[in-house]
């Protein structure tokens, strides 16, 4: 084919942009690396391998969530329920640990149970087309029944060995349970961002009638992003029964009101097609610092909430601030 | 000329009552007015027309007050104003009419022709009584009798367009903009209209009727002003003018420079309607389109044109009629069916429609492409990269690198890249809705230049466009549609504009080219 | 006797067929349990729904101007908990009441003022707020539960005043002032037009920025109000208080047939709304069903009814357009 002929010469881009994307997606590695060198210079206990080793043990768990909810977050929508799908997952594997069941068994039920519940979310938002806060909110409550009915019948404790290996064990001095983070890390960066699910995803969150023109299978795709946040909810909790060697009523705290926070640490936002794995690392890593830092500096944790809150804010702002410099203009609609 | 005559030209020579000078405006990649000037007399009705994208609203939305000028100054009565937001801008007496109406459907007829500026009783609260009730005697002084009680969901679209205007008139008008206040209008509705405006003429309030219904121009206005890409093209008085000037001057070169159109060479058959309707929207449309060629589809808008293309690719279900694509007859179909079948879709929004705004040039090309180029499922970055370069140098995309945001392009670059998404797909048939809507003149013969190539290499194009010289510079052949109904087929040789757009308004003449 | 039967007819027909849905509610649990109808119980149920019912008036209006506020509940409890620790440091009752609705009227303005100025989503600022305000609290009451002494609060809660209970008075008193500003002032029209249209809005002439404050403040203010009533009967002040009271409102808003998007909106409708939701709680309770099961049953009545509404919706939208 032979070149079209120049004629158009209209061009307006600043040369700062380049510029001000850099400063963006590294602002959060900035503040992150600046609560970890506080908190080193703040309290000697802080910045020993075993402490540091544990906090990363801690935050994988959150993680997964982060991990989530981000993917969720990233198609544009939101979802409220993953802390209990989470829950009750791992409340059935403890269960079915308990009655005898392979561990691998268990596991399989306990993601299965998870994606189960995210289908039906996703079935939800994109067929029925109702929002998705309102969705989650509403599994949410109807899962949250259902886990407070089941749990009332049953604490369990003393999991079998093998399965708090994942949680607690170590091969090579390492936590387990990092390598399974890694694992988990590894696929979900490659799914986002050298597959076309991923590609699609994106297009979806940044507009979705335009990807439908385009031909991409929206509904399909958002009901497997749903799926798929549900089987990292349960991923994650089935580790943190595993390491704490428990699953009582303590398990649904807020977890999911946390996978948002982490989530917006992380860059991604309620407008969608923004937010990446590393942005869900680096946003699960700040949320657990700052937990870490709270109950280290001593400050009373009644304030962490608060705290959280004026971060987010803070963190709002900037994006905003930025954005606003950057100009980008959100254009996603249904 | 003796005394008598000398004084009664002075008597009859109106005050200049709004004065606009050296208009400029700036959106992110282009500038949509360029030193623009208009005057307008007490009692005069100036027309403002010009291609889509020629700055024409932008003008309109400055003078009321809804778009702040980057440049110019605006008088009134010969003094200099500074109209800082529409309610200024009522409070001055200038008061528009918003194409898109701008009205509340939950809120009453009385309700939101009072919007802004309620009447108040004394206590401070609403007077919702005496609203309705100056409500309905303004309506009936327009001739227009209908409760003010009524909810304006309730309304028809025409209705409704005409509350729109109603309103404008409620702010002691002297200065009344109209932006297209015709679209969703009957005959019948049209000439009452004209009725209302000539007697607001007598009582000295001005108008401004942008429009792009030259017909209906020629009807009403005083003076015409033509706009073409934000600059002013000049003014005439409405005895001077005609159709043929107003095109040439909003068209501004001569019709064979622009359209680099060359004879097509005719394969087989791409597409082919018959008898397609849809209630309500469309009824017993028939047509087909050839590889290798141009057809163009014109009409005023309410034509359903869109819709059309729409059902074609599977966006609207259809009651009756068959689609055959490449000569197979399928069924109903869905965007992501017709997009594997070959058929693209440049939607005439494309900021809304047809791109991903916060996503880069690169993305928004291969997003249509993504199973054909990568059937496995997975990216290979490296020939993303690839085929965005190759597209970016084909057709001359500006951009300083394939990870650009499109926000950040002009219109006719983002338009390239929605081009470039189909031709990425490999599309044999391409619907093209409004493809040069809203951008520059460079870039609009960059387009015919690649459509121009498509066709050669045995595309087949469907091309919907309400600009006349652009239809009749790049059709083989031209459909016009009128209020859903295909109203006439033109084979371009063969045809003037005056045919087409007879055609499409209604008005019945002899059609030498039918087929 | 024909205008009085017309004007019956009239008013029938504009009910909200969520009145429809109570009338059959409470024919039903009335039918299942002798114990619901007793004037005990309706006392109760409209006791327990009065805290709701206000809070549910702002939320009306925040999704009327097509934005949402996540922040009301931690608002109500707030609210309690400002009430609480003041009256410790022995100031007088009216002035603490005063501190704490002020409290109020600032969250509303700042988070209005995020919202408008700072285009910031209005899901984003006040879930921000929720975290934020949370926090307070647990901060304020250092995560433990404070005692209201005085002696006149907690009679309030359980008054009568002119023979009503004090409360009930609250109640009308914010319905009608809801009433009032929606249909007779300009800020029920703006705010419809901001929810339909917010650039449109702009364009005819409407301050934009100034009503959308007035709305997050007049919610933070409801939600506020509701606070002060709670803590005048659970005579406490803690930080879990008001939780969950932000999503039980959205659902009696869409309950009562108002459309998420924004734009219109139904006062008696989400009125009641605001009372199916307390019946069902209640009257499923007398059954002597557990806590998870009226929890499950409550969550599917909504989801169903914000289905339905939205299919309803879309349909009547699908109609329209050809």
């Amino acid at each position: 084919m032979s070149k079209v002929n120049r004629v158009s010469t209209t061009l307006t881009m600043p040369r700062r942009i380049a510029f001000s994307n850099i400063v963006l997606r590294s602002s959060r590695l900035i503040v992150f690396l600046v609560l970890f060198i506080a908190m080193a210079i703040a309290s000697p206990a802080f910045f020993t391998m075993r402490n540091l080793l544990n906090i990363l043990g801690q935050s994988i768990p959150i993680f997964l969530l982060v991990a989530g909810e981000t993917l969720v977050m990233a198609t544009g929508g939101v979802d409220l329920s993953l802390g209990v799908t989470g829950a009750l997952s791992a409340s059935f594997v403890a269960a079915s640990l308990r009655h005898g069941n392979p561990i691998w068994l268990s596991i399989i039920l306990g993601l299965a149970v998870g994606s189960f519940f995210g289908v039906i979310n996703g079935l939800i938002v994109a067929k029925i087309r109702i929002n998705p806060f309102i969705t989650t909110f509403g599994t949410r409550l109807l899962i949250l029944s259902l886990l407070n009915w089941y749990m009332r019948s049953s604490a369990i404790y003393d999991l079998p060995e093998p399965f708090r290996f994942l949680g607690i064990g170590r091969i090579g001095g390492i936590p387990a349970i990092i390598f399974v983070g890694l694992f988990i890390f590894a696929i979900l960066y490659f799914l986002l961002n050298y597959t076309t699910f991923g590609r699609a995803l994106y297009a979806i969150g940044s507009n979705s009638l335009a990807s439908r023109i385009s031909g991409i299978k929206v509904e399909r795709i958002l009901i497997t992003v749903y799926a798929i946040a549900g089987i990292m909810s349960s991923a994650a909790l089935m580790l943190i029964i595993a390491r704490v060697n428990a699953a009582d009523t303590r398990l649904y705290e807020g977890h999911e009101l946390n996978a948002i926070l982490g989530a917006l640490l992380g860059g991604a936002t309620f407008a969608g097609a923004v937010g990446t794995i590393n942005g869900a690392v680096i946003g699960t890593l700040i949320f657990v610092l700052m937990r870490n830092a709270i109950n280290l500096l001593g400050v009373s944790p009644l304030w962490s909430t608060f705290v959280s809150g004026i971060v987010v804010f803070l963190v709002v702002l900037m994006d905003e601030g930025v954005r606003r410099r950057v100009v980008i203009r959100r254009s996603s609609k249904h | 000329m003796d005394k008598q005559d000398r004084k009664n030209m002075e008597i009859n020579k109106k005050p200049v009552l709004l004065r606009a000078e050296g208009i400029v405006k700036d959106f992110p990649g282009v500038r949509a007015l360029d030193d623009a000037n208009l005057e307008l007399e007490a009692g005069e009705i100036h027309a403002l027309v010009g291609e889509n994208g020629a700055g024409k609203s932008t003008l309109a939305k400055i003078l009321a007050g809804v778009i702040s000028p980057d440049e110019g100054k605006i008088y009134i009565d010969g003094k200099e104003i500074k109209i800082r937001s529409p309610r200024e801008a009522q409070v001055m007496g200038i008061a528009m009419a918003f194409q898109e109406l701008n009205l509340v459907p939950s809120l009453t007829i009385g309700s939101n022709l009072f919007l802004s500026h309620e009447l108040k009783t004394i206590g401070g609260l609403v007077d919702i009584s005496k609203i309705h009730k100056e409500s309905k005697k303004i309506l009936l002084t327009l001739g227009l009798d209908i409760d003010p009680y009524t909810k304006l969901s309730d309304l028809s679209i025409a209705q409704q367009q005409m509350v729109a205007i109603v309103r404008a008139l409620t702010f002691n008008t002297r200065i009344l903009i109209l932006d297209e206040p015709t679209s969703s209008l009957t005959n019948f509705e049209i000439n009452k209209l004209f009725e209302i405006l000539k007697k607001l003429k007598t009582q000295g309030i001005a108008i401004i009727y942008v429009s792009h219904r030259l017909e209906e121009v020629f009807q009403i206005a005083d003076s015409v002003t033509v706009l073409r890409d934000g600059k002013m093209v000049g003014t005439l008085e409405a005895s001077e003018a005609n159709v043929n000037k107003v095109v040439v001057m909003m068209v501004g070169r001569e019709i064979s420079d622009m359209y680099p159109k060359k004879a097509a060479i005719l394969k087989d058959e791409a597409l082919r309607l018959v008898n397609i309707t849809k209630y309500g929207v469309c009824e017993e449309v028939n047509l087909c389109l050839h590889q290798g060629e141009v057809v163009g589809l014109y009409g005023l808008v309410g034509a359903s044109r869109t819709d059309v293309a729409r059902i074609i690719f599977g966006m609207e279900s259809y009651d009756k009629g068959d689609i055959y694509i490449l000569g197979k007859k399928v069924g109903r179909t869905n965007p992501n069916r017709s997009v594997a079948l070959g058929i693209g879709f440049l939607t005439e929004d494309r900021k809304n429609e047809g791109l991903c705004m916060n996503l880069s040039v690169k993305q928004n090309i291969i997003r249509a492409s993504l199973k054909k180029l990568f059937p496995t499922g997975f990216i290979n970055p490296g020939s993303e990269e690839v085929v965005a370069k190759k597209y970016i140098d084909e057709l001359n995309i500006a951009t300083p690198s394939t990870n650009q945001l499109v926000f950040f392009l002009s219109g006719g670059t983002q338009q390239k890249v929605v081009l470039s998404q189909w031709i990425c797909t490999g599309s044999k048939i391409m619907i093209l809705d409004e493809p040069t809507h809203g951008i520059d003149v460079g870039a609009k013969v960059e387009i015919y230049q690649i459509i121009n190539r498509l066709v050669k290499d045995g595309v087949a194009i469907l091309l919907i466009s309400s600009d006349l010289p652009e239809i009749l510079g790049m059709s083989d052949r031209i459909y016009v549609m009128r209020r859903g109904r295909l109203a006439g087929e033109f084979i371009r040789e063969k045809c003037v504009a005056e045919d087409i757009v007879s055609c499409a308004i209604g008005v019945d003449k002899v059609n030498d080219a039918a087929i | 006797m024909q205008q009085y039967r017309k004007k019956i007819l009239y008013w029938i027909t504009k009910l909200p067929s969520i009145f429809y849905i109570v009338v059959f509610l409470i024919i039903t649990f009335s039918i299942l349990s002798r114990h619901f109808a007793t004037l005990e119980n309706l006392f109760n149920v409209i006791r327990q729904s009065s805290v709701l019912m206000i809070v549910s008036l702002g939320m009306l209006v925040a999704i009327m101007s097509g934005g949402i506020d996540l922040s009301v509940g931690v608002i109500v409890g707030l609210a309690g908990t400002i009430i609480a620790v003041l009256l410790r440091t022995g100031l007088n009752l009216s002035l603490v009441i005063a501190i704490s609705i002020l409290a109020c009227l600032l969250i509303g303005t700042l988070s209005g003022l995020l919202i408008s100025k700072g285009r910031i989503q209005p899901a984003i600022v006040t879930f921000g707020m929720f975290f934020t305000i949370q926090g307070i609290n647990q901060g304020i009451t250092k995560g433990g539960s404070i005692t209201i002494s005085n002696k006149f609060f907690e009679h309030f809660g359980n008054s009568l005043y002119l023979g009503v209970p004090s409360f009930l008075w609250v109640v009308v008193s914010m319905i009608i002032v809801s009433a009032i500003l929606l249909r007779r002032t300009t800020f029920g029209s703006y705010v419809c037009a901001i929810g339909n249209d917010i650039e449109g809005a702009r364009s005819q002439g409407i301050s934009v920025g100034l009503y959308l404050v007035l709305v997050y403040i007049f919610s933070a203010l409801m939600a506020g109000v509701s606070g002060v009533i709670l803590a005048s009967r659970l005579i406490t002040g803690n930080a879990l208080i008001g939780i969950g009271i932000e999503f039980e409102s959205l659902a009696a808003v869409v309950v009562g047939g108002t459309l998420i998007g924004g734009g219109s909106g139904t006062l008696a409708g989400t009125i009641f709304g605001a009372l199916v939701i307390s019946i069902l709680k209640n009257g499923l309770s007398l059954l002597g069903l557990r806590s998870e099961v009226t929890s499950a049953i409550v969550g599917i009545t909504i989801i169903s009814s914000v289905v339905i509404a939205q299919v309803l919706y879309s349909r009547r939208k699908l109609s329209e357009q050809s």
